[in-house]
């Protein structure tokens, strides 16, 4: 049920080498650099969001994703959220208004997988870059590599899913889109919405708490898949696998790495879901399938190498 | 010695690597990390993952030989590893010839079974 989350709003990636990380971000995926704060953490968003960023870089001495943050309809929502959220259980962290730059109020929460969320309501917001919203042309002629489009989802792998995945239907009215089920019934991977898309977060079990799988980016079309796979070689950027098409939300793919490791995704289409939908299952002896509906065979690397 | 890293326009040398305990040579280039030189000579002996330090599947220890290295996620090689020589293969570029051995593993410092989740153990260091 609906709660008055709206959207993944913005994640916070760690980098090794900020330069590297910028090099990745804006000039091979695209996403347009819009601000750096006095912690040297460096800001940027996909040309169709409306906000004023939803990728944050930040340089550490390891690699990995410190928060991902829901955007939320009100303010009201956010307060009465917190008091379910401390209710549930949840360790909840207020973080001021301006602690990101053109954000306000931010609540900062634990989850059973180790990752840390937050969910806000208030962000300067900017319009969709360049093309505005008064009239607007169809796209910018200025963007360059593969001209992500938005900050789309991202995939955190830990132990106890079924605890998070409890904790975003529950307190946070996320709907469970597709999952993963083993011979005994075990949920193996969750793939939850707060829209109408395919997914705005997704979670796999996993021993080790809190890491990133991968933060992905939407584009429009198949083709802009096979160019952005052109862009990763001109580019010789670590890939991961693709250009291939998804089983589950059957989105068309590719997987590759950013300077730190961390893993970068854009693809194209994918499923819908509205709330009346029964989740997809796809059983576990199809997981090759399920991940890589080509090669129908999973690769270690996408099991096993996370930040 | 000036960085090669980077610089195409530096002579890059060619090195010999040797695997400690297994059958296996090959050649790196100074211009490019370990563990590419290892996949251009479609070798396995190391592990492949992210290719940019982060995930710490291509840990190595190094027994002998000079190496420039690049930042490398302390996730995996911690100042007391990297004195002793344990790296991520794919931070580091040949000196000079090497002999390595395979050091993965399993799970990332400070992984605990069990151990619940909160605030303060994803505090943002």
């Amino acid at each position: 049920m609906k709660k008055g989350v709206m959207r993944p709003g913005h994640i916070q990636l760690r980098v090794l080498d900020m330069e590297e990380a910028v090099a990745h971000y804006r000039d091979l995926l695209g996403l347009i650099e819009v601000d750096r704060d006095d912690q040297g953490r460096v800001y940027l968003k996909g040309w169709t969001e409306v906000d004023k960023f939803s990728v944050v870089l930040r340089e550490a001495d390891s690699a990995g994703m410190d928060f991902v943050g829901y955007k939320c309809v009100n303010e009201g929502v956010v307060e009465s959220l917190r008091q379910e959220l401390i209710e549930y259980g949840c360790k909840v962290e207020d973080i001021p208004a301006g602690e990101l730059n053109g954000c306000g109020r931010r609540v900062r929460f634990d989850s059973p997988t180790g990752h840390l969320f937050e969910i806000y309501a208030t962000k300067e917001q900017t319009g969709k870059w360049e093309v505005g919203n008064r009239n607007p042309e169809a796209w910018p002629r200025n963007l360059t590599g593969m001209k992500a489009t938005r900050f789309d989802h991202c995939l955190l792998y830990g132990p106890n899913i079924a605890g998070t995945i409890d904790l975003f239907r529950e307190v946070l009215g996320f709907d469970l889109a597709e999952q993963v089920l083993d011979g005994e019934g075990t949920r193996l991977a969750g793939f939850l919405t707060s829209s109408m898309k395919a997914h705005d977060v997704a979670f796999i079990e996993h021993p080790e708490p809190g890491k990133l799988h991968h933060a992905s980016f939407y584009l429009e079309t198949w083709e802009d898949v096979l160019r952005a796979a052109d862009l990763i070689s001109m580019t010789d950027t670590s890939i991961d696998i693709g250009p291939t098409r998804h089983g589950l939300t059957h989105g068309k793919t590719i997987y590759f790495f950013d300077p730190s490791g961390n893993r970068s995704e854009v693809f194209a289409g994918g499923d819908y879901h509205y709330p009346d939908h029964e989740p997809v299952t796809w059983d576990a002896e199809q997981l090759g399938k399920a991940i890589f509906y080509h090669d129908r065979v999973l690769n270690e690397r996408f099991l096993t190498v996370l930040t | 010695m000036s960085s090669q890293i980077g610089n195409p326009a530096v002579h890059a040398d060619m090195h010999q690597v040797h695997v400690q305990d297994e059958e296996v040579r090959f050649k790196a280039s100074s211009a490019v990390n370990l563990l590419v030189a290892m996949e251009q000579a479609r070798e396995s002996v190391i592990g492949i993952g992210c290719r940019g330090g982060g995930c710490g599947k291509c840990r190595i220890r190094v027994l002998d030989g000079d190496y420039e290295t690049k930042r490398m996620s302390r996730a995996w090689v911690t100042e007391e590893d990297e004195a002793q020589g344990i790296v991520l293969a794919c931070r580091i570029f040949a000196r000079s010839d090497l002999t390595i051995i395979a050091e993965p593993l399993p799970m990332a410092y400070g992984y605990q079974p069990g151990r619940p989740s909160s605030l303060k153990q994803a505090e943002l260091k």
